[in-house]
């Protein structure tokens, strides 16, 4: 299955940014002018799938991002914004963290209507998730250092600086 | 830690909450008023009103935060997905002056909405928001990667340094004053305190 993303980023569709961990882009079909997207350069659905060190990245490249924006273009402030699966609107195969700038009267509205729940359920949910947390959240997945490269021998050319140490004297 | 601050007060143990997490940096509580049951909030301990304003350690601990009770939600509530979501100003909806990282749990049809809109835009006004972000981009992220400008602009760049070498002065390239639905600020672009300071008045 092949990912529109990947094939983008391959393709440097809108690239502004890259290093070995991250993809930083511009959204081809924003909702607002700037709009910006922090993607991990490895393919990966979800965030569950980005390793910690990633999603490090990416957050600091978000705010990166934001600066940016309040820079260049003048936005009055910023959202970040991860869809983690269809039913939270993603609609690409790939992570992506929109960084979208906002202005004054832009039309755009990022509201919920807030639930009114019960002390009793919040208690009980509150129990089961920090029971769960507290075995595994925190726990951070660090970047294993990069195997040292083999240093080949270095070939003297002729016409280089140290060619005349090589004539030795017998 | 700011006296004034309620979110201090919460994220420290001052003001009892329904905690999920926490550790030196960050507590996750549940909202109290959430968009979805187990809706999480991640308030970083020390004082800070916008996410930019983090030094960078804390931003990323925040996100590998988000990550890992994301993680815990699909895993313990079953929910098919979850949005992670920063409001950076007033302007983007913030409405308390200290950040939030909010972690909602979702589901089909849920009505929380966080959708985000798509508009058809023409390439040429693409390459003029790339051309006005690259200062900004170089400053922030480093080098900016000659390729990221793509054949059209490489192209323009090519007809314009050709047009001069004719003698003809192109203008093409002043394009970039155009403003496109009239989002630049007149005048000074407003600082990140400034930004901050919208939230509060000031104080």
């Amino acid at each position: 299955m092949t990912c529109s993303i990947c094939d983008a980023i391959s393709k440097r569709d809108g690239v502004l940014f890259e290093d070995d961990k991250i993809v930083v882009m511009l959204a081809q079909n924003p909702a607002a002018t700037g709009h910006m997207m922090i993607l991990p350069k490895s393919h990966a659905p979800i965030i569950e799938k980005v390793p910690d060190f990633v999603v490090d990245s990416m957050f600091v490249a978000a705010n990166k991002a934001s600066f940016s924006l309040f820079e260049s273009l003048g936005a009055l402030g910023t959202n970040v914004l991860l869809q983690n699966g269809p039913a939270a609107g993603q609609s690409e195969n790939h992570v992506i963290l929109h960084v979208i700038p906002r202005f004054e009267n832009d039309g755009l509205s990022f509201e919920w209507k807030p639930r009114q729940v019960s002390e009793d359920q919040l208690k009980s949910i509150a129990g089961q998730l920090s029971g769960a947390a507290s075995r595994t959240v925190g726990i951070i997945e660090k970047e294993k250092p990069k195997p040292l490269e083999e240093k080949k021998p270095e070939e003297v050319g002729k016409g280089d600086w140290r060619e005349k140490y090589l004539r030795r004297i017998p | 830690m700011n006296d004034q601050c309620i979110f201090c007060a919460i994220a420290n143990g001052k003001v009892p909450s329904q905690k999920v997490y926490e550790d030196d940096k960050v507590a996750a509580v549940l909202d109290i008023n959430p968009a979805n049951p187990g809706h999480i909030l991640i308030i970083p301990k020390s004082h800070v009103q916008i996410m930019p304003q983090m030094d960078e350690a804390l931003a990323g601990h925040c996100g590998i935060m988000a990550k890992q009770l994301s993680g815990i939600l699909i895993s313990q509530l079953k929910v098919e997905g979850t949005s992670i979501f920063v409001a950076n100003g007033a302007a983007a909806g913030q409405r308390a002056p200290h950040v939030m990282i909010h972690v909602i749990p979702r589901a089909q049809g849920d009505g929380v909405g966080l959708s985000i809109p798509e508009n058809k835009v023409k390439p040429e006004l693409l390459l003029q928001i790339t051309e006005r972000l690259s200062p900004a981009i170089e400053k922030h992220f480093g080098k900016v990667l000659p390729a990221n400008k793509g054949k059209e602009a490489l192209k323009k760049e090519t007809e314009r340094d050709e047009n001069k070498s004719g003698g003809e002065q192109s203008k093409k390239g002043d394009e970039s004053q155009n403003n496109e639905g009239g989002e630049s600020a007149e005048g000074g672009k407003p600082s990140l305190d400034d930004i901050a300071n919208l939230l509060t008045g000031g104080k």
